[in-house]
């Protein structure tokens, strides 16, 4: 098998480095995979001759010190980053050929070490919805497949198309945007490492906006080491994001020593529904053991508001998304619907944002601006925040009562079907993200890892959470979980023109 | 709570969405549903709780001073408009 299968970042520097393979190899081998890789649909731009000048450059300055951390490696980026000169839509029609003059913040970072840009990865439009079934360019498939069906099933969402190329190993890594979920689950459902950092840690400049209050930026990765790879790049304070923090960055990738000794682990009640399949309690029982072999202490804690966690959030993401999706006018930039002559001013507004906009988004919209109304202000949102505050203190509690990091499931159930019965009940389409959106509440870090298969032979993730600003904390233990689990399975390629 | 056919079309004019009967029709139900998924809240007493806009802030402090620092961008702001003229975006008519 070749030397360039597989391969994780943290090997592909070492052989980069070492010379045993070139940057422009690599990327043709990508390059190559990614246009073998249509059934996929991950991809919903290549940016190849971009890609391979990069790499061009790259083989020069391998041996300089102007090489920069990633310098040679291939990563993919999620169409929600504005990425300068090429094009970025979010999955939208109402950003239809919408081409950036800028490159956002996490972006920039990473080319500024050098790494390369294999193009732009499909999504759930605006990043709302957990199957990446709402994207204008249709959704992302799962490399995985059922065991007992040939049923293309869903990568997961908003960040389908991130993980999905992971998984299939059509780039080393890649970056999504997680708001209740939109990492993790993917990360799960495909089998590979999701992170998403603390509030703040990352500058959310340039990426669009959905809900300012919970986005986040993170790398989708093979390995946890290379989750602390990236996450080390793209952290920092960024002067054109007030909400970015001026905190040390500590370097994740050296604090990953897997002694996790005497560390508490908190295991919340409140994520044992009844109605989890059995499957996914043994698979957390399983990762409970193998950390208390490992040295941790468990500790059986309460988070007595988590049930309150998606209604709550379920009024305040789409209350923001109303307010930011405002700026869609048809005027600036973007989509504007064709017009009567005798058509006004509200018309261009009316129709551009009606023909523009898919359902779940224009869904949301309504939503976000009937809890914002008048009459309905105080009865949602107010309350809404009041309830965010409490999961917030749900949180604070535990973790100032010792518990160094909290393990639940990422998500209630493996991979599902595209085209299901699910999205036909929105509400039961939210249902998804139950574990994942008390996180992005409470604005702390937390990593999904593939710890297991389904009974249909579908990977299946761990979470681990942490307290802000330590996401050393939950790679370390990550990290230890990881080698206990040994996850050493692949999805079997269906998907490659030969 | 249900939210009536007339509401929809009350909440579609305040978010400047134009909607189709079949999708008055359609919001209606699917937001009744939501907004029953959100009375949830109502279980929670809140009585005693400050609200926050966002509680992810540490602080206050990043914000920039108002300075301008950069400008000229006009050929890179207009790029990406649907339509303009002479450096300024162009919209239809405006006549009150």
């Amino acid at each position: 098998m070749s030397i360039l299968h597989n391969l994780t970042l943290s090997k592909a520097l070492n052989l980069l480095e070492k010379g045993e393979i070139t940057a422009v190899n690599l990327t043709e081998h990508y390059l190559k995979k990614i246009q073998n890789s249509e059934k996929l649909n991950a991809f919903c731009l290549k940016s190849s001759d971009l890609a391979i000048s990069k790499a061009e450059y790259c083989d020069k300055i391998m041996k300089s010190e102007k090489r920069g951390k990633l310098c040679g490696i291939p990563l993919a980026i999620k169409d929600i980053f504005c990425t300068e000169n090429q094009r970025t839509q979010a999955a939208s029609k109402i950003l239809q050929n919408f081409v950036p003059e800028y490159e956002s913040t996490v972006t920039a970072k990473l080319w500024s070490e050098n790494a390369i840009m294999l193009g732009k990865l499909n999504m759930d439009e605006f990043a709302m919805g957990s199957s990446n079934e709402t994207s204008i360019y249709g959704p992302a498939v799962n490399p995985w497949k059922s065991k007992n069906s040939d049923d293309d099933l869903t990568p997961g969402g908003s960040s389908g198309g991130s993980a999905a190329a992971v998984a299939a190993d059509l780039c080393i890594a890649s970056m999504g945007t997680d708001t209740g979920g939109s990492i993790r689950q993917p990360a799960s459902f495909n089998g590979v490492v999701g992170l998403k950092p603390t509030y703040g840690r990352c500058s959310r400049w340039g990426i669009i906006a959905f809900a300012s209050s919970l986005d986040q930026a993170g790398p989708i990765t093979k390995t946890v080491r290379d989750s602390a790879i990236l996450l080390n790049i793209i952290s920092g304070h960024d002067k054109k994001d007030s909400t970015s923090e001026k905190k040390l960055v500590p370097d994740f990738e050296a604090f990953l020593d897997d002694d996790i000794r005497g560390k508490k682990i908190g295991i919340p009640k409140e994520y044992q529904l009844n109605d989890t399949p059995e499957e996914i309690t043994k698979l957390w029982e399983n990762g409970i053991t193998l950390l208390k072999e490992a040295g941790a202490e468990i500790i059986n804690i309460s988070l007595p508001h988590t049930k309150y966690s998606l209604s709550a959030y379920y009024v305040l993401a789409p209350a923001e998304a109303s307010s930011n999706l405002a700026r869609y006018d048809g005027v600036r930039y973007g989509y504007r619907a064709p017009l009567e002559s005798d058509d006004g001013i509200d018309e261009l507004y009316k129709m551009t944002r009606s023909e523009g906009f898919g359902d779940e988004v224009k869904r949301r919209i309504m939503i976000g601006t009937y809890v914002l109304s008048a009459g309905f202000y105080e009865a949602y949102y107010q309350k809404a925040l009041k309830v965010r505050s409490l999961i917030q203190e749900d949180f604070n509690a535990v973790f100032s009562s010792g518990v160094d990091v909290i393990l639940t499931p990422t998500t209630p159930t493996p991979a599902f079907p595209l085209n299901s019965k699910i999205k036909e009940n929105p509400v039961e389409m939210y249902l998804n993200d139950i574990f994942t959106v008390p996180v992005n509440l409470a604005g702390l870090p937390a990593i999904s890892i593939p710890t297991g298969l389904s009974k249909n032979n579908l990977p299946l993730g761990l979470q681990l959470i942490g307290p802000k600003w330590n996401e050393q904390e939950i790679l370390n233990v990550a990290f230890r979980l990881e080698k206990e689990v040994n996850f050493n399975y692949n999805p079997i390629s269906w998907w490659e023109d030969k | 709570m249900s939210i009536s056919k007339d509401k929809v079309k009350k909440i579609g004019n305040l978010a400047k969405i134009k909607l189709t009967n079949d999708e008055i029709e359609i919001y209606s139900t699917q937001l009744t549903q939501i907004v029953d998924f959100m009375n949830k809240l109502d279980e929670v007493d809140t009585s005693k709780v400050e609200s926050v806009i966002n509680q992810n802030l540490d602080h206050h402090s990043n914000r920039l001073n108002d300075i301008v620092e950069d400008g000229n961008y006009v050929e890179k702001i207009l790029k990406n408009a649907p339509d303009s003229k002479e450096g300024f975006f162009t919209t239809i008519k405006v006549i009150e």
